[in-house]
């Protein structure tokens, strides 16, 4: 350890007034080593294995844990997330940046990036909506019309959308929401094992309040299963929450069949759109929904928007107290700007649907017909046939996500291995794993496609997978054994 | 004239320096902060981090980890709150707050009052300002949290904050504030004050609406409001709204650098508006501190003239009558109730929100018109005839000048 890095480390431990002991040195001092050699921060995992400290006793010893320490030995917290030993190079010659990972999130297209600079230089006022002033009315009108232009889009009333911080924010309100209206006697909550962590996480804080909760498996292609739903409805049943599309393998779940079967026992249903929307049709009041989950940044919309359909017969309790803004679903002075952005930005999907989505499908097909010739044994996750036009996720065979990732980055090619979601893990993904991948044998990446996607690009990808993949295959990476990275 | 803003309570004009800040974020780097893999979420993680630390640098917080953003002050305000109690949802506790605070912090305290946990309000003199001897008085091993803004946002009234750092510290209480007027117009130091919580809008300091940041000072554990994927130390999930933070923490920089300056303008402004009002029209009254008030603020209440009739007739200032997020009910403040200002002239009130757009001339404009318009709608008023006749309804003390 070099000077610097001594002084950081006393420097932090007495403004954070934590009083040095060996184990705070064993940690920091494996930490820095453990950076100098790998170039990438170590995880809780090396620490245990190394040291034997765990993660609680880290978590003690320093006041935000694993950010602590990367922090007190100048370890860029990004590194965390690189556990690949060799990132395998090769040669291009026609080199180009492809985005493919239009699943975590999309480019603001240009005519909401109008809106956007639109709104920011205040060429349509700055009030806040909330306000009894002119700028403030003006304001107010603006949210008016994008409370109609969803509402347009999904063909019900503009009181029924509510707007959001962001899809996050969105589910956990459609959940804890119905949840929390039926604090005194609780109830029974139904949803499935791949739906996104947002969804998941809130179902099982609402079980640590002594909600009942049932969690579906879903089938090897990732589908919930109708009459399992229908099963399990109970009395107490207050809600039905399945996904339309999984974000990770694609899957289009039943959610007509759902729709009906949560229509007739007369148990709300929430529908987590926010992968789905814009790419397959949804019209909540037809297909039994009640509650309906959408993201800006999904559909070429701003980050820090969300919105969630409301069907006007369904009580919620907010997650929010303050001014009452959103028809008091939703307290908070209204982000005007993004909020308009994210109207253009949906009404712009939703007119586009069918010929993009008919393209991106088209384009997807082609791209598995050519990556299927070069390397005959990759597997898809997930259906083919039932699954959004702009995804697909592959396993490639014996080699590891995270070096193939890496690879493909270096040629300008940027995919993801899973959920953009799971901030700063690279634990086993549970989509894959409830559907069954094995990850001794397979490597996942996700290619996710969109309004930007050419077929010269996916060429150029076609072109070098292949090659790449070979070079992976010669260095004998192999996909990491669950929970070691 | 061209029409003159002066609701700066309410919300601001996005500062050009911010917008400059934020439009590659809101064009070009369009990347998913958590994106770990690729070198558009790097780029997006870069600047949010960046962002972090001109905030802490701001409040004066150790760690820029310290740090949490949300999608406004109202979810920081909730989030404080609720994450505090709810860590305790078996057995429950008491919070301490006052009457004077913004809805944000008293419809979720009531929300927690329902759920069982008792509220308790500190006493507040008719300035607005906190008992503190009271509210010392209030506090018990139960005690959860105590949750005093900064500075209203109606009144202007600035609490003794590190008074009541230094407070709950000895009782080893957690201490939150909403700091969100405040910012940019008082110091304030987290460490100094002994601030364990505190509530940061990006659009009450010329940002962008829709984010907003809580401080959590380190070894401070709140409960999530909303779950997902874990972003923000586990305490909020979401994606982060990338534009957002860029342009609160350029907002947070510009805060900190121009504050004295600005401050200093802001208060010849404020005086002038001030003086003009209590030497040119009589029958008004100071609402809230005379002294220890936000430079930017001032609230009167002109007796015998509706309130909203008179902003009405100052069509071309942007003026409100109290709290934006209130202001759609015809109610009369709350704030102003909570500090026995009469109903008689609550209902005559006005909020002047000062900014970095209000020039002299401007206060000269509104004092004109001030005058013109109270004089116009007190000759159609039967009870200022009364008053005229020496009937003094309310037997009130008017202002002098006291400032």
């Amino acid at each position: 350890m070099n000077n610097y890095i001594k002084t950081l480390i006393s420097r932090m431990a007495i403004s954070n007034n934590v009083v040095l002991t060996a184990e705070h040195n064993a940690i920091l001092d494996y930490a820095y080593r453990y950076y100098q050699k790998n170039k990438v921060g170590p995880l809780y995992y090396n620490f245990k294995k190394q040291l034997g400290i765990s993660k609680t006793q880290i978590n003690r010893l320093f006041p935000h844990g694993l950010y602590s320490v990367y922090n007190w030995v100048d370890i860029p917290l990004h590194s965390a997330h690189f556990p690949c030993k060799s990132i395998p190079t090769i040669e291009v010659n026609d080199y180009r940046q492809v985005y493919l990972d239009y699943n975590a999130t999309t480019f603001i297209r240009e005519e909401v990036k109008k809106v956007l600079l639109n709104y920011y230089s205040g060429n349509m006022g700055f009030g806040n909506p909330s306000s009894s002033t002119e700028p403030g009315r003006q304001a107010w009108e603006l949210i008016n019309s994008a409370h109609e232009q969803v509402a347009q889009c999904l063909q019900v009333e503009p009181t029924e959308i509510v707007f959001t911080g962001c899809g996050t924010e969105a589910n956990n309100l459609a959940i804890k929401g119905i949840a929390l209206n039926h604090y005194q006697e609780k109830g029974h909550i139904i949803t499935a094992n791949t739906e996104h962590s947002s969804v998941l996480r809130s179902v099982q804080y609402m079980e640590t309040l002594g909600y009942e909760v049932t969690i579906l498996n879903v089938d090897h292609d990732g589908f919930v299963d109708p009459d399992d739903v229908a099963r399990h409805i109970r009395k107490n049943t207050i809600l039905v929450s399945i996904m339309a599309a999984n974000n990770e393998i694609g899957t289009i779940h039943p959610v007509p069949e759902i729709g009906k079967i949560c229509k007739t026992a007369g148990v709300p249903f929430m529908v987590d759109a926010i992968q789905a929307f814009g790419r397959i049709p949804l019209q909540p009041k037809k297909l039994g929904i009640s509650l309906m989950s959408v993201s800006s940044h999904k559909i070429y919309g701003p980050k820090g928007v969300g919105a969630l359909f409301v069907d006007k017969e369904c009580n919620l309790a907010p997650l929010l107290h303050g001014g009452r803004q959103e028809g008091d679903l939703r307290s908070g002075t209204e982000n005007v700007g993004h909020i308009i952005a994210m109207a253009t930005a949906a009404r712009l999907m939703n007119a586009e649907m069918i010929n993009e989505s008919a393209r991106l499908r088209e384009l997807r097909n082609y791209f598995i017909d050519q990556l299927y010739r070069n390397i005959p044994d990759i597997i898809v996750n997930g259906s083919l046939q039932h699954r959004l036009p702009h995804n697909l996720s592959i396993g490639f065979p014996r080699i590891d996500s995270g070096s193939f990732l890496l690879g493909l980055n270096k040629i300008g090619v940027y995919v993801s291995s899973g959920s953009a979601c799971s901030e700063g893990s690279r634990e086993t993904s549970h989509v894959l794993h409830a559907i069954g991948v094995d990850r001794h044998k397979y490597g996942t990446i996700r290619f996710s496609f969109g309004l930007q996607t050419t077929k010269d690009d996916l060429d150029y990808v076609l072109k070098y997978i292949p090659v790449l993949y070979q070079e992976l295959i010669k260095s004998g990476d192999k996909p990491l054994p669950d929970g070691q990275d | 004239m061209k029409a003159i803003y002066m609701d700066h309570h309410a919300t601001t004009p996005l500062d050009k320096e911010v917008l400059e800040s934020m439009m590659p974020y809101l064009t070009e780097h369009f990347g998913n902060p958590s994106s770990n893999t690729h070198e558009y979420g790097h780029i997006a993680r870069k600047a949010v981090e960046e962002a972090r630390k001109k905030i802490a640098d701001l409040i004066g917080a150790q760690s820029a980890d310290e740090i949490i953003f949300t999608s406004g002050a109202t979810e920081a305000d909730n989030l404080a709150v609720k994450g505090i109690a709810w860590n305790n949802r078996d057995k429950k506790g008491q919070i301490i707050t006052i009457a004077t605070e913004h809805k944000a912090i008293l419809d979720t305290v009531s929300r927690l009052e329902r759920e069982g946990y008792e509220i308790a309000y500190a006493r507040i003199d008719e300035y607005g300002l906190i008992d503190l001897d009271h509210l010392a008085s209030l506090l018990k091993p139960e005690t959860r949290l105590i949750s005093i803004q900064t500075a209203n946002s109606e009144i202007g009234t600035i609490q003794p904050i590190a008074e009541i750092g230094q407070l709950a510290m000895q009782h080893k209480i957690p201490f939150h504030t909403d700091a969100v007027q405040a910012l940019g117009k008082v110091d304030i130091n987290v460490i100094r004050d002994h601030i364990d919580m505190l509530s940061i809008s990006a659009h009450k300091m010329y940002g962008p609406k829709g984010i907003g940041a809580l401080y959590v000072r380190k070894g401070i554990k709140l409960t999530s409001l909303i779950d997902g994927g874990g972003h923000e130390r586990g305490m909020r999930s979401g994606t982060l709204n990338v534009p957002g933070i860029v342009g609160l923490g350029k907002a947070a920089e510009i805060a900190k650098r121009d504050m004295k300056q600005e401050v200093d303008r802001l208060l010849i402004l404020r005086n002038r508006l001030a003086d003009g009002i209590d030497k040119q029209i009589e029958h008004c009254k100071l609402n809230g501190h005379p002294i220890k008030r936000l430079a930017n603020n001032l609230n009167y209440s002109f007796a015998y003239v509706e309130g909203e009739s008179l902003i009405l007739a100052c069509r071309d200032v942007a003026l409100s009558s109290g709290s934006a997020c209130t202001s759609t009910s015809l109610q009369s403040s709350y704030v102003l109730r909570a500090i026995n200002v009469p109903e008689s002239l609550a209902h005559c009130s006005i909020r002047f929100g000062l900014g970095k757009s209000n020039t002299s001339e401007q206060i000269d404009y509104i004092l004109e018109l001030l005058v013109r318009n109270v004089k116009k709608l007190r000759e159609m008023s039967p009870l200022y005839d009364l008053a005229r006749d020496g009937i003094d309804i309310d037997k009130l003390n008017w202002s002098k000048h006291t400032h």
